[in-house]
């Protein structure tokens, strides 16, 4: 049975890896990796460190007592915002230049055109309703950063297909190409033109519909079917696949259960406040203290529990150096360099475990809080607080909840443990293959 | 091998350290929330024992006012049998530790009187709220202002879930009436002791006994005051009980016994008394 079900999966693994557009976008996300690698860590720094709420400057006061401390912070935010905050438009670029790279005719041409095509879609519509005095910005910028690859893969991807369709393929290389303007522009206006007026049209269509482009349309549309829950845990499954499914996707931060149920954590807050303990408080089960605290470990798909389950037996050497370069701001909840190094996203093998072990992590921590086993969490915590901690400082230190978060974190890596073996197994049958062609 | 032990060494004491700072923050972080939501108005509200007026703690008022580094101002309030109040006295605009003594005028003793006294003290109360606007206070009871006053915070305090109250003193109440057994329950206790699940968790209370002998300060019996662990303990924060003997114990006496006005001064107020029975310690 085990066996059939491993013959089975290794075959979708191959069916993806031939997959010529899947095939792009890994290759996409591995060229993206080193800098995805360093914003991670600007970003940690960032967060963790250099900013009023962030834990390690909370836990340490590092604000009182390092010099120059608000220069490395104003430092670490510009390299933020233009690192991560612009890191869609290399996906863009690649994924549009490895589409088309079978025709070297166009295939810079076609790069160029994804980046245009792809600020066309993110651009504000409401720059054009707009007539009082307030600035409003032209472009959707949260929508370049890392919450908008998704977009960049699809309009990388399109581009390159409509380049792959009008362009006219050769079989060797003009040499001319790049000196003379008019070879260059014969071969290619054509499909630049097409596509800059079709993403240009698709975008001016939805900008009618939603003021926050294409990916608010995206967003709104499923915020919708939450806003009025009665079942909270079939919600908060629900909600985690979602969620997580669109990490998946590349959609990072379209969710934000924070504002769905904020009047109950108010609640629970004040409750605590006035009891002096989060025991009892009114709304014990929330998407908030099921997901938000308990099933979010390390970052989306508990991170953390993918992290330790590769760095324990994993033989995939990709992995094993994504794992250890991820480790540090994992712990911290930083975690886009090890999705995006493995690369976890899009990867059919690991979105089974990806998806599974936050919703195992969310039905364990429903039990605890049915059975009254532990408090929910009640008290505000920094975001960049370690995740197997949140439970616990949330409740404001009960062991119960240290220990549901550790429960969780464990289970997690038992149910990530059979894919990282099987990726060993596949590991292992590519390279006897190889050894045999030789 | 000793390599593996000397990782998994430093890996505990790298989560020590971060675990201990996380919680020392967490918990500095929880007061703070606390605190943030407090009115600097805090009023001190006295209830005196049956058949005494409103101003039953005048002398002890007065007692604080000579040891007490600050001055507070007094409003006193008179409760009608039909919930109407009269008040006496203001409240200083910038005073805010203001005592506020609620008395009735039907205030004689009697388990059914008790019960509507509280239900009384609970009219007043939500009245003090809506006019000087605080959300937590503090509250003193002599004798059976002690009883009406655990009775309001077991059944009626949570009619107004703002308001917390921080500490609660009583002085010789007596938990079960007059009766000197130990074993045997009277109405009054059974009241408080079946309600006792309506006091508020984050109390902080006091109960003071005073003896002049053995066994009673001459009007309240020693073990009835005592009784009053049966009600609190386990059920709030925190409860002490503590004995006061010697000069000035006669139950009509205590409110203004030295070492009690010091009592209150200490764990009611706040503020630095001088300690040890109002005799100033020399060095």
């Amino acid at each position: 049975m085990t066996e059939r079900l491993t013959r089975y999966l290794i075959k979708i693994n191959d069916f993806a890896e031939h997959q010529v557009y899947l095939r792009v976008i890994r290759e996409t996300l591995t060229l993206l990796f080193p800098f995805v690698l360093v914003g991670t860590y600007v970003d940690f720094l960032s967060q963790a460190i250099f900013q009023k709420n962030g834990f390690l400057n909370s836990i340490y006061h590092i604000s009182h007592w390092l010099p120059g401390f608000k220069i490395v912070a104003k430092y670490l935010t510009l390299l933020d915002l233009s690192i991560n905050g612009v890191v869609a438009i290399a996906v863009v670029f690649l994924a549009a230049n490895l589409a088309t790279r079978t025709s070297t005719r166009y295939n810079l041409a076609a790069s160029l055109t994804a980046v245009f095509a792809f600020m066309i879609m993110n651009f504000n519509g409401s720059f054009l309703a707009h007539t009082g005095r307030q600035q409003v910005g032209k472009f959707l910028e949260n929508n370049l950063s890392y919450s908008g690859c998704f977009l960049a893969l699809i309009v990388g991807l399109v581009t390159g297909w409509f380049f792959n369709r009008l362009g006219k393929h050769m079989k060797e290389r003009d040499p001319n190409l790049n000196t003379q303007l008019t070879v260059w522009a014969r071969y290619n206006v054509l499909p630049i033109a097409v596509t800059l007026l079709f993403f240009g049209l698709f975008s001016y269509l939805v900008s009618f519909f939603s003021r926050t482009g294409v990916n608010g349309l995206v967003s709104s549309l499923y915020q919708l079917s939450f806003s009025n829950y009665e079942w909270i845990l079939l919600a908060a499954i629900l909600a985690a696949i979602l969620n997580n499914g669109f990490w998946f996707l590349g959609i990072i931060g379209s969710f934000d259960f924070s504002g769905s149920n904020s009047g109950s954590t108010v609640q629970n807050l004040e409750y605590a406040i006035q009891h002096g303990s989060p025991w009892g408080a009114p709304n014990p089960i929330t998407i908030h203290t099921l997901f938000d605290s308990f099933a979010n470990i390390g970052g989306p798909g508990m991170a953390l529990s993918l992290l330790i389950a590769i760095l324990w037996r994993s033989r995939n050497p990709n992995f094993q150096l994504a794992a250890k370069t991820s480790l540090v701001p994992s712990i911290f909840n930083v975690s886009q360099s090890l999705l995006i190094g493995l690369p976890v996203l899009y990867n059919p093998l690991l979105v089974i475990p990806f998806l599974l072990s936050p919703v195992a992590s969310i039905l364990i921590t429903w039990i605890a809080l049915k059975f009254n086993f532990m408090p929910p969490t009640v008290y505000p915590v920094s975001s960049t607080a370690p995740g197997f901690m949140v439970g616990w400082l949330g409740t404001g230190g009960t062991w119960q909840a240290l220990l549901v978060s550790v429960l969780n974190v464990a289970v997690g890596t038992l149910i990530y443990l059979p894919f990282i073996l099987l990726n060993n197994r596949i590991q292992e049958l590519r390279e006897r293959s190889a050894a045999h062609e030789k | 091998m000793k390599s593996k032990l000397l990782r998994w060494l430093l890996v505990s004491i790298l989560l020590l350290a971060v675990c201990i700072p996380a919680y020392k923050w967490n918990r500095s972080n929880i007061t703070r929330l606390r605190n943030a939501g407090k009115t600097q108005m805090a009023p001190i509200i006295m209830v005196p024992g049956s058949s005494a007026t409103q101003n039953r703690f005048d002398s002890l008022i007065a007692e604080l006012g000579q040891e007490a580094p600050d001055h507070h101002s007094v409003l006193k309030v008179v409760v009608k049998t039909d919930g109407k109040i009269t008040t006496s006295g203001v409240v200083r605009h910038n005073d805010n530790q203001p005592f506020i003594v609620v008395s009735f005028e039907n205030n004689k003793d009697g388990k059914e009187n008790i019960d509507k006294q509280a239900l009384w003290l609970n009219l007043a109360f939500k009245q003090l709220v809506s006019t000087y606007h605080f959300n937590h206070f503090s509250a003193l009871g002599h004798s059976n202002g002690g009883l009406i006053l655990s009775l309001f915070f077991e059944r009626y305090l949570q009619q107004t879930p703002s308001v917390r109250v921080d500490k609660f003193m009583t002085i010789a109440t007596p938990y079960n009436g007059t009766s000197t057994s130990t074993s045997y329950k009277t109405a009054i206790f059974k009241e408080l002791y079946d309600y006792r699940e309506g006091l508020p968790e984050s109390l902080t209370m006091y109960s003071v006994a005073g003896t002049e002998n053995y066994t009673s300060d001459g009007t309240v019996p020693y073990n009835s005051v005592n009784f009053a662990k049966y009600i609190f303990q386990g059920e709030i924060k925190s409860f002490t009980e503590i004995t006061v003997t010697g000069a000035n114990t006669a139950h009509s006496d205590l409110p203004q016994n030295k070492q009690i006005v010091s009592l209150i001064g200490q764990y009611i107020l706040r503020e630095n008394f001088p300690r040890g029975g109002g005799q100033n310690r020399t060095r």
